[in-house]
């Protein structure tokens, strides 16, 4: 009898514990204090303005001070694709790198899906999509239309927010 | 120590009983088609949760969809003006009922009809499957199916089938007289919940990465379906192609409906009676010619098009759309609908050479899923034939 109460015990324990940083890392508190988060934000700002050169400067500072920032990549990726084809692959490897800090990170994979198409490479941009159906429906289906058609999607919609 | 014990399981029995109180509070995907039965892409429906689903009340609608004795002559089932072969509508441009009555709008397809936000062509107000088969089977002006004022004639009908005496019975174990109209409602609004449709060229591409599934033409009309120049899927949006959907996970849809300029009989924007639109439910004269933007799977099975069936062909309606309303010249439907001021914006025209029309039919054809159409053929009993008139 003893034994199974310290099973069950420790069965609940566990959920506690296992529950406690899902919940810190929804909450906004985490987000503000985050490392980098300045540079971030300014190269957010230069981004929307379509300064992209000047964008990706503040987004390389913030991966010097915080190298497993995932957000940063993500529009590091963005700022990078938008000055030309030269920067594509080296643009792919920040939106892996994104995905690989956080697979939850919908915007990568949204904006990885565009580049994939770009380049040609269909299937993969197709698998982005999938991934991104799991994640975020509307962003998914605006991928979808993206690849079908070859356009931009509308906006900056597709990329993560500033905190 | 034994008393802790009771604690916990107490506590975890406390659990466990919120989670069920929370799952049945309101809409709730139980005992709806499992995600792994889903199409790749496609999510969970919704079920009302005072008719969950279960294997038994879907087979008993599904009886009851093609059985002709659910008409209170006896001589159509839902599955005369819904046909399985041509993806559930009746290739008419207007249906007709049992007695020969026409409806003033054509029969809609019902593939994936357990995701559509609101029910029919133009009723906001309808939003429950179960509330939608009330329709046709009690309409009098037109009659469709005719129950009405024969109500316990054909559920009497029914009652003499020891099928549908077994069926009932284990489909609404909670009733003591479970031949009742609002059980047959249930029971044909779970069938048609497991109408998914989800497997076309276009499917296999978009949903499971195979990207020869669509022929060459296909995908070039696939550019231009999803082109910002033409903006089809602006209106025939998400994994349904159509307008307003519900399902699990997402957030209340506000319904929408749409003026494609199909008629202006008076230069203010005005359809022909009795199909003026949402406009004949709410009352608000902008709501005329409002229409529910249809799916478009398997549209190429589902002729004549538009909700009075006026055009003929996918063909037609590129150019209805390409020209950005439609102009008739005489007759009491004469005007110009391109310069009517209740059409949408989007419906702008657009130019588009003969190859591009070409891919754009293609791709059209390319939502077709044969495996959905068979599959529909497989479901109807063989005695649900139409009976010649």
């Amino acid at each position: 009898m003893k034994r199974i109460t310290t099973i069950l015990f420790t069965l609940l324990v566990a959920l506690v514990l296992a529950a406690t940083p899902a919940l810190a890392a929804g909450s906004k508190k985490v987000e503000e204090d985050k490392a980098g988060a300045e540079d971030y934000n300014a190269g957010v700002k230069l981004m929307k303005k379509g300064e992209y050169a000047e964008a990706q400067e503040r987004f390389e500072a913030a991966l010097a001070e915080n190298e497993s920032f995932a957000e940063a990549h993500n529009n590091l990726a963005f700022s990078m694709r938008k000055q030309g084809e030269q920067n594509w692959q080296k643009a792919l490897e920040h939106y892996n790198r994104a995905v690989d800090l956080n697979p939850k990170l919908a915007e990568a994979y949204m904006y990885r899906g565009v580049l994939y198409s770009l380049m040609g490479e269909e299937a993969k941009a197709l698998a982005d999509h999938a991934t991104l159906l799991k994640l975020d429906r509307k962003l998914a289906e605006a991928l979808q239309a993206a690849i079908a058609s070859g356009e931009e999607p509308d906006g900056l919609e597709g990329l993560a927010k500033s905190w | 120590m034994v008393r802790a014990l009771l604690a916990l399981l107490a506590l975890l029995a406390l659990v466990a009983l919120a989670t069920t109180l929370l799952a049945a509070s309101g809409e709730s995907a139980h005992d709806a088609p499992h995600a792994s039965e889903l199409p790749s892409g496609f999510p969970a429906p919704l079920v009302p949760a005072d008719n969950p689903m279960t294997p038994v009340k879907v087979e008993l609608g599904r009886l009851l969809f093609h059985d002709p004795r659910l008409s209170g002559n006896g001589e159509l089932a839902c599955s005369g003006c819904h046909r399985p072969e041509l993806a559930y509508t009746d290739g008419r441009a207007r249906a007709v009922g049992t007695t020969g009555e026409e409806h003033p709008r054509s029969a809609m397809s019902l593939a994936n009809v357990a995701y559509a936000a609101t029910l029919g062509w133009d009723d906001p107000t309808l939003t429950r499957l179960e509330d939608q088969a009330l329709v046709p089977l009690l309409n009098e002006h037109p009659v469709e199916m005719g129950v009405r004022g024969r109500e316990q004639k054909v559920l009497a009908r029914l009652r003499r089938d020891p099928t549908y005496r077994e069926l009932f019975g284990q489909a609404f174990p909670e009733s003591a007289e479970p031949f009742t109209l609002d059980n047959v409602t249930r029971a044909l609004a779970s069938f048609e919940r497991t109408l998914i449709s989800g497997n076309s060229p276009y499917d296999r591409w978009a949903y499971r990465g195979e990207v020869d599934s669509l022929t060459p033409r296909a995908r070039a009309g696939a550019a231009l379906f999803f082109s910002r120049r033409l903006s089809c899927f602006n209106c025939h949006a998400g994994f349904s192609l159509s307008g307003s959907v519900v399902h699990e996970d997402a957030e209340p849809a506000e319904p929408v409906f749409h003026n494609t300029g199909l008629y202006n009989l008076d230069g203010q924007g005005a359809y022909p009676e009795p199909n003026t639109g949402a406009q004949r439910v709410t009352g608000r004269p902008d709501e005329m010619g409002k229409f529910r933007a249809p799916t478009l799977r398997n549209v190429a099975l589902t002729a004549p098009y538009m909700h009075d069936g006026s055009l003929a062909t996918l063909e037609e309606v590129l150019d209805h759309y390409a020209a950005g309303g439609r102009a008739i010249a005489t007759g009491p439907q004469a005007g110009d609908g391109r310069a009517s001021p209740l059409k949408d914006p989007l419906i702008a025209g657009f130019e588009l050479s003969p190859e591009e029309r070409a891919a754009l039919i293609a791709f059209l054809h390319a939502l077709t899923d044969e495996s959905f159409v068979e599959r529909a053929r497989s479901l109807a009993p063989d005695r649900a034939r139409r009976p010649e008139k």
